[in-house]
Order: C-alpha cells, then structure tokens, then sequence
C-alpha cells in the first residue's frame, strides 16, 4: 500500500459515540496525507433516506469532514457493504473503532471490527473508543518488527505514512529470552552472541536496519531503533505509552482464532494509540 | 578427494552399480552426499542404474522417493537379483519396466532344491557324533529361494564391514556340523541339487549368511541394461562404468558382483570399492574405501561432465562435484546477502574480498580488506579500523541498453557456490531483462593464494536467444600514461598508508577476440560502480561486443594490490604486475588458466594436511571444510607484522582488531597444519612487544601487558564507550582491566615452541615474549594479609564480572607464566647461553628476579577448594546470587544483551558469559586430576548462557574431552551455527574466526582426542553418534602424521608421512614407535585381540605394524 494521491479513507460510521472515536484520527489522516475521506453509514434499503446534512448530523460528524471528502450511505449487510466500498477503492484504508458495545471477556474487538479486519485486504486503522473526540497528531509512529522478512512485508504502509507525513519512525525490536527462532530464512533477530558489545551492539543495528531497508525499502527514512527485552505485548504497550508514540503499526497473518497474533491481541486491548494492521506475505522461498 | 585412478578420468555416459555395499554403508543410512551426485549425473543425462538382489521398496526408500522427480526419467532400479528393472513416468512414479516371472514349475523346482539343500544340510553328513545344523529356508523371495546358513538374532542383519566376521560365523557352524567344505561345498550341493531337478541354468549365489537358488542373477540385470539401455542410445562399454563391492571370490564363491562383468560389457571400466580380500579379479580396477570411495567417484563425474558441458574453452575452473567440499546458495534473498557476502568470502591472507555479487547489487557491501592496514578512526574515542578498499572484481553488462540487475531483470536460474577445495567463489546465473533477452552468466572469483596480491574474476555469458551489442562496464581509476593495460587508483589511509589498485582486462569469445576496449566518463544518468574512485569525472572501462545468439564470450579481469607495507613504489607495483598477468592471455588462450592452476595447486597443498574428513555427518563435514578454509585463507605465513582479526578478513566487524582469540582458538589450528603460519602470527606479537610494555609502564606495572584489542602497532585500541540499546553510555573496561591477553600469548608461544621444535623463534623471539609476560605478572600481583599473592581488579574471559579478584583463569594462567618464566630462565642459560647473557642484559633480568618468579608463582592464590575441588571463578563468585534460576536447561534463557543492558544484575549474580574456569581446564588438561575437571565443568557449564560465539566449541571440546558425547555433540552443532545457522544473521560483519578455530579443536583434541606430550602424541579418540570415522593429518616437530579414527570397531590407522620415527600412544596404553614408511593400526573393541596383542602393557592397545 502506498500513499497515493488517491488513496481512500473509509470510515464506517453507525451514529454511536463509540464509532466516532476514529473520525479525529481520520480527519488527521486526510489532512496530512491527502487521501479522500469516506464516510460511510450503511442503512437498511427500506427505510427513508436522509439528506446528506441529516445524515451527518446523525453520525456525528461535521461539515468540516465532509469537506475533506464524502458521505456516503449504503445499503445491505453492514460488513459486506463496507468491504465492497473498500475493494472498489483505488487505494483503500479503513479506519474505523475497534467496538462499540462492552467487549465480553476474552474478546479483543466487536463483531463488526473482527468481521471487517478478517476480510479486508487492505491497511485497517483501528481505534479504541475511549479516545473519544480528542483531536489526534501524527509525528511518531512505533512500528514493532520481529526481524522477520515476512512482517517486514507488512511494513509498507509504516513506511510510506512515515514518508509522506514527516513522521518519526521508531523501530521496536523486542527481544524475547529463550524464544525459539521462526526458521524462516533471513530472518534476524536479537543477537545470540555478542562476544565484545561495543563491537558488536553498533553492527548489529547497522544490519537490523540495512537488512530491514533491502526487504521493505527504506528510502530516506533513518528510523530510531529501539530494543528492548521481554514479552512483546506488554512491551510494544509500554513502550508506546512511555515515548507517547501516535500510530502503532502491526503486521499480522490474517488469523485471530485462539493460539494466534497473540501480541495483537493484546495491543487491541491496551494500546494508548490506534493501532495500524496490514497483512504480511506469507514467507516463501528466495527469489 | 583423493586422486581417482586415470580410467576414472573419462565421463560416462552409464553408471552401473551395486547398491548395500557399494553405495551404502546400511540400509538405515540417508546416503546424502551419493543422493547430490547422483542427482547432478542424472540430470545431466547421465542414466545411472542401480543392481541390486533386495526389493525396489527398499531401493525407493532410500533413494529414489528422495530424488527430484525430473531427473528420476534416467534412473534405473534393477531388483531381485536381476528379475526386475524399473524406470520413473514424468512426475517421478515408478513404472515396471521389465519382469521375469517365473512358471509354477519353476517355482515348484526353486523350493524343492532349497528343501533338499537344507535337508541335506541338517542331516549331518556320515551320521556321526556331533551338533546338527540349523538352516532356514526363505521362500518368499521373487524367482529365488535363499537358504539361511547362520539365523541366529546376532546374525540377522549383518552389515557389509562386518562380513570377515560373518565368513568366520558361517564357516565355523559348517565346520562344526561336518561340512567340511564349507561355503562352497554348499553352493556346490546346491548347483548339483538344481541340475538332478532339471533347473540346470539356476543362478546359485552368495552373501555368505545365504546361499541363494534362483532364477536371475544380475547379470541378467547388466544384460537387460545394455540391450535396452546402452544399444538404442549408442553407448559404447568404454562410456560404461560397473561399481560394485564383491568382485572376488570370498571362501571359494565369486563374489556377487561378479555376476555383472558378463562378455557383452567387456571394456566397460569396472572398479570395486569393497575390501576384496580373496583379491578383486583381472580388468577390475580395486580402490577399496567403500561408499565413501563411491559417492567421490560420483561427486568426480559430476565434475567431468560438468567440465564437458561447459566448455572447456572457456571456463577456467568448474565447481567440485562432491557436496561435502561446497556451500552453496540457491536463489536470492535480499535479506541474507550480507552473511553470503562473508561465508563467500574469498581471502589469501593479504587480502579479502567479500563475496559480493559482482554486478554490484543495492543489497550488497561489496569491500577489499587487505592485512595490517587500518585507517585512523576520526572523531573522540575513534580507534583505528581495518581499511576498506572498494572491490574491482565487478563488472556490469548492458545489453542493447538494458542493464543486467536484480533489481530490473528476472532471475530464471541464480546459484552460487563456494568451493572450498579450490578456493573459488563460482556463480551461475541465467536472467531475461525486461524486453526478454536471456543471457546465461557463469562467472568465478578468487584471491590468488599462490600469488597473494592477486583477484582474479573471469565472466563467462552466452546470449541465448538474441544478437546484440553488449557492453561489459569495469570499474576504473586512472589510465596510465605511457599506454599501457593497466587502470589503477592509488588511495591514502589516515594512518599514512599508500593503497594501489591496478586492473587489466581481456575479452575473448568462441573461436577468437569479438570486442573493443575503452575508458571513457561513465554513461550519464547510469549508476557509478561501487568500486569507482569518488569525485568526478566517473571513468570507467568499457567492453564492446557485438554478441552473436549462441557464442559464448569470456571476460578476465585482473586485479592486482600493494601496499606501502609492501614496497617502495605499490603503484608501479601494482601496474606492473596487473600488466604481466593479462599479457599471460596475449601470449594464449590458456594464459589466465596459469593464474588458476598454480591458485587451486596452492590449494591443493595447504589442503594436502588441513583436511578434515568425517565419514557419517555431512553438516559437520562441511562445516569443518568451511572453517578450515576459511582458517587457510586468514594467515600469511611471509608477513610477520600482521595478525588475524575477530573476523578474518571476511568483514569490517570488530574493525580488524586482533583479540586473544588468535592465540588461543586458532593458533592451533596453524600450529599442528601450517607451523610457517603459525610462527608469523607469533612474530606479530613479537613485533608489538615495545606497545605491550609501553601499555604495562603506563599503568603502572612492569614487563609487557599485550592489548587488549590490537591492530597494527600493538597500541591498545579498544573503544572506550559504547552506546546502549536503551540509550545510555557504557564504559568499556576491557582495555584496562582484561590482562589475561599477557598469559595467553605467553601459553601460544610456549606451545608453539613446543610441538613445533622451532628453537630459532625460541631463541630469537619466543623466549623474550615468555619473560616479559612473567615479569609483568610479578609486578601485577599483590600480597595479602592471608601471605598469598593476589590479582586485584581485573576481568576474565567472563566479561559480565569486571573489575573482580582473582579471577581463576588469569591467576592460574599467570602463575604458570611466571612458572614457564623461571623454565625458559634456566633453559636458555643451560642451551643457548649467549643467547641468554643477550637477553637478560638487555632486559636487565638477573638471578634474584627470576627467583622471585618462582616464589610468587608458589604462593600466588588461585580460588582452588581442595574440599570441593572447585576453583571459585573470582573472589566472592560463591556468594553470589543464584543464576540458574533463570537457566533452567542450562543455559539460553538470557539475552546477549543482558551484556549491555542488566551489566549490573549480571555482576550480581552467578552467570557466565563464555567458559573461563572451563577455558582453563582446556589449557592446562594436565595440570588438574580428573575429579577437578568433572566437577568444575559440571559446576559451571549450567551458569554460562554463552553470550560469546567462544564459548560453545571449548564446552564441545572440554565435555569430549569428559566423555560426555551428547553435550559434546550439542555444543558442536551450535558451534555450526554460529556462521552456517540461515535464520540468525550472525555472520554479517565477517565469519567467526574463532568459533571456526573452535570447531577444529573441538574435533581434534575433543573428539578424535589428540593430546601432546612431552615426547610424542597420545590419541583417545571418542566419536560422537553418526560419525563413522575421521580422518585427518598433523604436523609435529617436523613431522607429518596422518591419523584415521574408526568408530565401530574402535580402530586406529596411522602413517607418518615426513620426519624422524615418533612415539604415539593410545588410550592409557604405553606408547609405540612410529616410523616412515608403513601403516599402523589397533582396535580396542575386540577385546580378546587387545589382549593378545597388548600382553604387558596396561589398559591401552598397542600399535601394530599392518
């Protein structure tokens, strides 16, 4: 995914409080990056259409949104209507909350949130209710990268918003003590030996950051590289709240069932920011 | 390899062979290294045949369901002693091609005569007194009966190398039940019970546990192959070769393998790789070696037809056809490209490139590191590192104005192979650029080890389906004046160095010269190489050709480097020597392959004793042949003044800095294979002597304290400072603090002296650097209140306790420094007194100071409990908090970081980064009882997380060392990993030089158990599980001993090769005299033989002349 001049923002919006919550961080989006902002309200088919002005003060959004784009009302199942306007956009990102209703236990987002971000191919913005209507900035975006090729492959988005906005791109390595390797070639990760540290501390981060470069392209970005032992959620959540990061970008596989993208699981629930999902390539063999 | 008989020299177009045996030791067995070759012949059209009496399901088991399914269209299986061929379909299945099916009648006859033959077995001949014999017959066997002589459980399965012992087994039961004739007395019985039946063309045949009556033999196999096979294709039997391993008559019966030389196959080259002991018949070429010998006869065809495919016109070198002698990586991924580029890398001890891929890839650090010449770091706290010159072994073709890259074009085929027996990096690449021109790129590198200031890449490409013009790009520096070849560029280090790089070029194609030769500005808007000089105007040098669909081209670039280390003038030195080398190609087609001949003849050489050969373990196979290569490629036996960095010359880790890990992980390795290497890396110390009592006055002491971190004028360069993962500064003490650098080199020049014999680097250097290292540890300790002297404020190997006391390593090492003082005090006044009155003047060194010596070695405290046996790692270690805690498997569960981050937890606690009270068991063996060493390593082992790449080879060697084969075989596998693991990166700045040196150790003094004493050498060997046997060579005062290391039975073979008779010992036993000229052996495991043969002498077996 890139920022290009038409890239689409769609934001669901259901006139609750709670789906509210991701217009400031999609107005901001639209503002620095330039994309269109699509709001969206999906209405049953037989009931009365209200004018574009009623509908967004049903929604709760402003002229000042509808300036930076378009309202839109659609009709059918509300997941399934989304993500047609999403795959009939140029270049789609969704932002939306994560839910609306009280989470039941072990549950980390709503139905609608779950259903979109499973069937959604594109970079999805997702934002916990609680932040409410307080404005948002992006100047720093925390991007956690396990040394993987495959998540790198998820990193564009990180990369082109980092681009496009000025933004500061932290890389956040978390070391794991006793993890068992992926085994997926090429993968680098915290060093397992590090026989004299000031040799090898300082060529370590030269390679984590060259190897990240040649997989997901850099450019002219010079990300701050962080590396920080323990468990990746809590540290991911810690370490965004302590440096006050603004956008969290996760790449995940694609599966929420038990036993999986636990770390997102977990950023869903307490992270301080919205948190970016985009989808990594499945690993194959080398080119 | 070993060299193949001339016969085998030829490529065949057929490859018939005999499988349990020949090609596998067992039927357990993964027969990798045979799998690789054989899958290179086939797929090179090559039809191999397999002949063997067992099923296809065991045949497709272990072989054919592992094979690729394209290359199975010229496979052949011929099964149950010639009564059935199969062949493979298209997508790998197999397919019947060809059955004899016996008649009803037949097969009624075919049990009749097995019943009669075991009955008249079982009824004892004569009737008299005596045992009767126990004889099964197996019916269920395709055509064929098989009459077991021996069914007995231990006899059930009988390996191939256990058949002397079976032929013993078998003759024995028949001796014993009357059958005085024995083996062959049945098969005789068996033929006459056939023709009374009327079956007189029944095959009767032999393993010797069975005699076997059937229909087929496999020369009903060889006979079906070269009517159906060979004659619709036109090949002659002199394209044929016939393997097997029982050629000769074994007891009076042919061998099996016999069956194969039918007359239709005469001139067919036959070679047996079996023991033969009855003697392999005429016209059979008899190599023994079994299916190692086998898989290299393969692994050498492969070779050949690579050869013939090629061209030999044009390709200078092609790549070993055995796997175990290369590495090899497949495809591209971006991600690895840096730790290739350092596996890859190609080094001669002057200089190292990194295997960089030669078009110059955004993905690639392609750099030219040459010894001994660092640049001066700007900046605070800058130290010196190694230089970095650009690579001129690059070159860039454009194909009718599209470049050929990674990045724009498609890769169809990429593959890159070290070959570690030559010495030569090769590439194959086929690629279509976006308007769909393929081209195929065959290319090779190498840093001449025969002439060292020498690169050479040769580019070998075929347009293969367009004509076009193509221009090759060089990089390029300034043109000489006086018109000559060369293009060279001459650059300064900050350290005041004159760097010269020269580089010639010739360009020549099928059948004669096709290009045009050019420098000009680079082409606007196109990318400057990596290795053009900076500062414009861009030169580069150009090669035009008019390419024709189908011919294939050849560039040679030359590339030449001096320094001003070297020489007066290195840019006219290195002009001139570029020069010379590309008129080698004016005056011929075959000029640069000179430059290639004497590279892999050095080599060859080198290799004749560094060879390290595991029969049973591929990956440690491979993995040892990397680490000697890259061991080989490290050290320059002529320059004196350079020493081997962290990294060798493979990267800009570490800066080029030498640490001890020259002395003590590697030297070893330079000591017992190449002892010219070994006495110039010593002189690097020698050389740096004056820096090393500078940096002892400096801080207050005497003698000579060695850097820490050295590069080239033995200054203590280590970085002060270091920047934290979470941001803070952390001071560095090593510099300060870590003085057991001192003792090790001490302890390398001893050994040195000692197992080489070397008494003029003793008397001219040696002995100097073991008395200045003494006399700075008597000026280094301290007396305590306790009357004990004390090291106060030092670090250990384990780097997570600084500023401690007494650590173990350096007190105990130190002492026997101050102890080796007094000695060579006392040595060089009783044999070389001139030398000594020299010596002690000038170093102002009399009586009562060496005395001193003595008297504080004495009383010098180590940490050692004689309640306990254990030596307490530094002052205070024990009542430190618990670590293992959190090292639940023993170790693993901290971070490396942890260094960096938790320096603090980690001073607190009892954890370790790397072997230190076990470093020292390893060093000083003898010196401690066997109690000592098992309870230090057994206390210590579960504390150390191995934060350092040093630590997993000397846990490998010391746990060998304890017999403790499993920890040892799993500290040997992580040692591997440290530069070959695909998924850890570590080898990015340059390979490990270390941990190779470590891995070589690990298997000679760990497991094949060499130790040297004070008269000769002494092996206990202890195999881990898999490894059958290795095989290896040492030099040792002047003399070259091979060793070969069997597992089971556990045997011993060794030949002294060069020099004076030498005592060698085994085990415990007393030791034996070796002498030029014939080969020794002695198994242990046969026990009643130890016995006989070792009357008198202790536990051990002695050695037996063969």
């Amino acid at each position: 995914m890139t920022f290009f001049p038409d890239t689409t923002l769609l934001v669901p919006l259901d006139g609750t409080a709670a789906a509210q919550a991701a217009l400031p961080v999609a107005e901001t989006l639209a503002q620095r990056t330039g994309a269109l902002l699509r709001l969206i309200h999906v209405g049953d088919a037989g009931e009365q259409v209200p004018s574009s002005r009623q509908l967004c003060e049903q929604l709760g959004a402003s002229p000042g949104h509808v300036r930076q784009g378009v309202i839109d009302r659609l009709t059918g199942p509300p997941v399934t209507a989304l993500l047609q306007a999403a795959q009939a956009s140029p270049h789609p990102m969704i932002v939306m909350c994560s839910h609306s209703a009280l989470l039941p236990p072990e549950a980390c987002l709503g139905r609608t949130a779950a259903e979109v971000i499973a069937g959604a191919g594109c970079p999805i913005v997702l934002v916990r209710p609680e932040r409410g209507s307080m404005p948002w900035k992006l100047e720093r975006i925390l991007v956690p990268y396990d040394g993987t090729p495959a998540t790198a492959s998820a990193l564009r988005p990180a990369i082109d918003l980092a681009s496009r906005v000025s933004a500061a791109l932290v890389v956040l390595h978390i070391a794991v003590p006793g993890a068992p390797g992926t085994g997926e070639e090429g993968t680098f990760g915290a060093p397992r030996y590090m026989d004299q540290p000031h040799h090898e501390w300082p060529a370590w981060v030269r390679e984590f950051l060259s190897r990240l470069g040649s997989l997901v392209g850099l450019e002219s970005l010079s990300p701050w590289l962080q590396v920080a032992p323990g468990q990746p959620g809590e540290e991911i959540e810690r370490f965004a709240a302590d440096q006050d990061m603004d956008l969290i970008v996760v790449g995940w596989h694609g599966c929420l069932e038990a036993g999986h993208a636990d770390i997102l699981k977990h950023l869903l629930l307490t992270a301080p920011c919205p948190v970016l999902l985009s989808r990594c390539s499945k690993p194959g063999p080398a080119a | 390899m070993a060299h193949l008989p001339e016969p085998l020299e030829h490529p065949f177009r057929l490859i018939v062979f005999d499988w349990d045996g020949t090609a596998v030791e067992s039927r357990a067995e993964d027969p990798v290294r045979l799998r690789v070759a054989l899958t290179e012949l086939l797929r090179r059209d090559v039809l191999g045949v397999v002949v063997t009496g067992t099923n296809f399901r065991h045949l497709d088991t272990q072989l054919a369901a592992r094979l690729p399914p394209e290359v199975k269209r010229n496979l052949y299986i011929a099964t149950n002693r010639g009564s059935e061929v199969y062949r493979f379909g298209p997508s790998g299945q197999p397919i019947r091609a060809w059955v004899r099916l016996a008649t009803a009648e037949e097969e009624r006859l075919l049990t009749e005569i097995a019943d009669a033959v075991r009955d008249r077995l079982t009824a004892r001949p004569g009737s008299g007194p005596g045992p009767t014999l126990d004889v099964r017959v197996i019916y269920d066997r395709m055509n064929r009966r098989k009459i077991d002589l021996i069914p007995l459980p231990a006899w059930s399965d009988p390996p191939k190398s256990a058949l002397a012992a079976l032929l013993e087994a078998v003759q024995g039961r028949l001796a014993a039940a009357g059958w005085g004739q024995g083996l062959a007395g049945v098969m005789r019985l068996t033929a006459e019970e056939a023709a009374g039946r009327g079956l007189a063309h029944a095959r009767i045949t032999s393993d010797i546990k069975h005699v076997e009556v059937g229909l087929t033999d496999k020369a009903d196999a060889v006979a079906w192959v070269l009517r159906e096979l060979a004659a619709p294709r036109g090949i002659a039997p002199a394209d044929i070769l016939i393997g097997g391993d029982e050629f000769g008559p074994l007891a009076g019966v042919p061998g099996s393998d016999s069956r194969m030389l039918i007359p239709e196959a005469r001139g067919a080259a036959v070679v047996s790789v079996g023991p033969e002991p009855g003697g392999a018949p005429p016209g059979v070429l008899h190599l023994g070696g079994g299916p190692a010998r086998w898989g290299e006869i393969l692994a050498h065809q492969v070779e050949l037809h690579t050869a013939r495919a090629n061209g030999p016109a044009l390709d200078l070198a092609t790549p070993t056809g055995d796997p175990a002698w290369v590495l090899v990586a497949e495809g591209f991924q971006p991600a690895r490209e840096h730790e290739i580029e350092s596996l890859f890398a190609m080094t001669n001890g002057y200089l190292g490139v990194r295997g960089a891929l030669c078009e110059d890839c955004p993905y690639s650090s392609p750099a030219t590191f040459i010894a001994g010449v660092f640049d001066r770091g700007s900046g605070p706290g800058a130290v010196p590192a190694l230089f970095s010159a650009p690579s001129w072994v690059q070159a860039r073709l454009v194909i009718e104005g599209e470049e050929i890259s990674l990045a724009r074009s498609q890769s169809l085929e990429q593959r890159r192979v070290l070959d570690l027996r030559q010495g030569i990096l090769f590439r194959h690449w086929r690629v279509r650029t976006p308007q769909g021109r393929i081209t195929s790129l065959r290319s090779l590198q190498l840093a001449s080890l025969a002439e060292r200031h020498v690169q050479l890449l040769s580019l070998v490409f075929t347009p293969e389906n367009y004509s076009g013009t193509v221009r090759i790009e060089l990089p390029a520096g300034t043109v000489a004046s006086n018109g000559g070849a060369a293009t060279s560029l001459t650059l300064r280090t900050g350290s005041g160095i004159t760097v010269a790089l020269a580089a010639t070029s010739a360009l020549q194609g099928e059948g004669g010269a096709a290009g045009r030769r050019f420098f000009a500005e680079a082409a606007s808007g196109s990318r400057p190489m990596s290795g053009a000089p900076s500062g414009a105007p861009q030169l580069a040098e150009y090669w035009m050709i008019d390419a024709e669909l189908g011919r294939t081209y050849r560039l040679d670039r030359f590339v030449s480097i001096y320094t001003s280390r070297d020489i007066g003038e290195p840019a006219e030195a290195a002009v001139a020597h570029a020069e010379r080398l590309v008129g080698l190609i004016a005056q011929g087609p075959s000029g640069a392959s000179e430059v290639v001949a004497a590279h892999r003849a050095a080599w060859a050489e080198r290799w004749q004793v560094a060879d390290l050969q595991v029969e049973g373990d591929e990956e440690a196979q491979r993995a040892l042949r990397l680490a000697c290569h890259h061991l080989i490629g490290a050290a320059q036996p002529e320059d004196e003044r350079v020493s081997i960095g962290a990294r060798a010359l493979t990267g800009d880790a570490y800066l080029g800095h030498v640490f001890w890990d020259t002395e003590i992980f590697m030297l070893p390795f330079f000591v017992l294979t190449d002892p010219a290497a070994a006495r110039a890396l010593l002189m690097y110390r020698y050389h740096t002597l004056p820096a090393a009592r500078a940096k002892a006055t400096r801080l207050g002491y005497r003698g000579a304290l060695y850097a820490w971190e050295s590069a080239d004028s033995g200054e203590e360069v280590t970085p002060e400072r270091v920047i934290a993962p979470d941001g803070r500064e952390v001071r560095i003490l090593c510099g300060l603090e870590e003085h057991h650098i001192s003792a090790d080199v001490a302890y390398a020049v001893w050994r040195y002296w000692q197992d080489s014999g070397d008494d003029d680097f003793w008397v001219r250097a040696g002995a100097e650097m073991v008395l200045e290292t003494a006399r700075f540890w008597a000026s280094r300790v301290v007396p305590g209140p306790d009357g004990r002297y004390h090291i106060l404020g030092v670090i250990g190997p384990d780097e997570y306790h600084e500023s401690v006391d007494d650590n173990a390593y350096t007190n105990v090492l130190a002492q026997w420094n101050l102890e080796r003082g007094v000695e060579t005090a006392e040595v060089l006044a009783r044999r070389w007194p001139e030398a000594w009155r020299e010596v002690a003047a000038r170093l102002d060194l009399g009586k009562a100071e060496v005395a001193a010596w003595r008297e504080i070695a004495a009383r010098l405290y180590t940490g050692f409990d004689p309640a306990t046996g254990l030596f307490e790692q530094c002052r205070g270690f024990f009542g430190l908090e618990a670590g293992p805690g959190h090292l639940p498997t023993g170790n693993h569960r901290l971070l490396p970081i942890a260094a960096l981050l938790e320096r603090e937890r980690l001073q607190r606690a009892q954890i370790v980064k790397q072997a230190d009270v076990i470093m020292l068991l390893q060093l000083l063996w003898e010196r401690f009882s066997p109690e000592v060493r098992e309870a230090n390593f057994r206390y210590y082992e579960p504390r150390t997380i191995h934060g350092s790449s040093l630590s997993p080879p000397m846990h490998a060697l010391v746990a060998a060392r304890l017999g403790d084969l499993a920890l040892a075989a799993r500290y040997f596998r992580q040692t591997i990993g440290i530069d070959l693991s695909n998924n850890m990166g570590n080898a990015s700045g340059g390979v490990h030089a270390a941990a190779l040196g470590g891995l070589w150790q690990a298997t000679i003094f760990g497991f094949a158990g060499v130790e040297v004493e004070a008269e000769g050498l002494r092996l206990r060997p202890r195999l881990p599980v898999g490894w059958r046997s290795v095989r290896f060579a040492l030099e040792w005062r002047r003399r070259r001993l091979s060793v070969h290391v069997e597992a089971t039975p556990r045997r011993l073979a060794l030949e002294l090769e060069r020099g004076e008779p030498l005592l060698v010992a085994f085990d415990d036993g007393a030791p034996s005299l070796v002498g030029p000229g014939r080969r020794y052996q002695i198994e242990t495991d046969a026990q009643a033989r130890i016995e006989e043969r070792s009357a008198g002498e202790g536990a051990g077996g002695r050695l037996g002349a063969v």
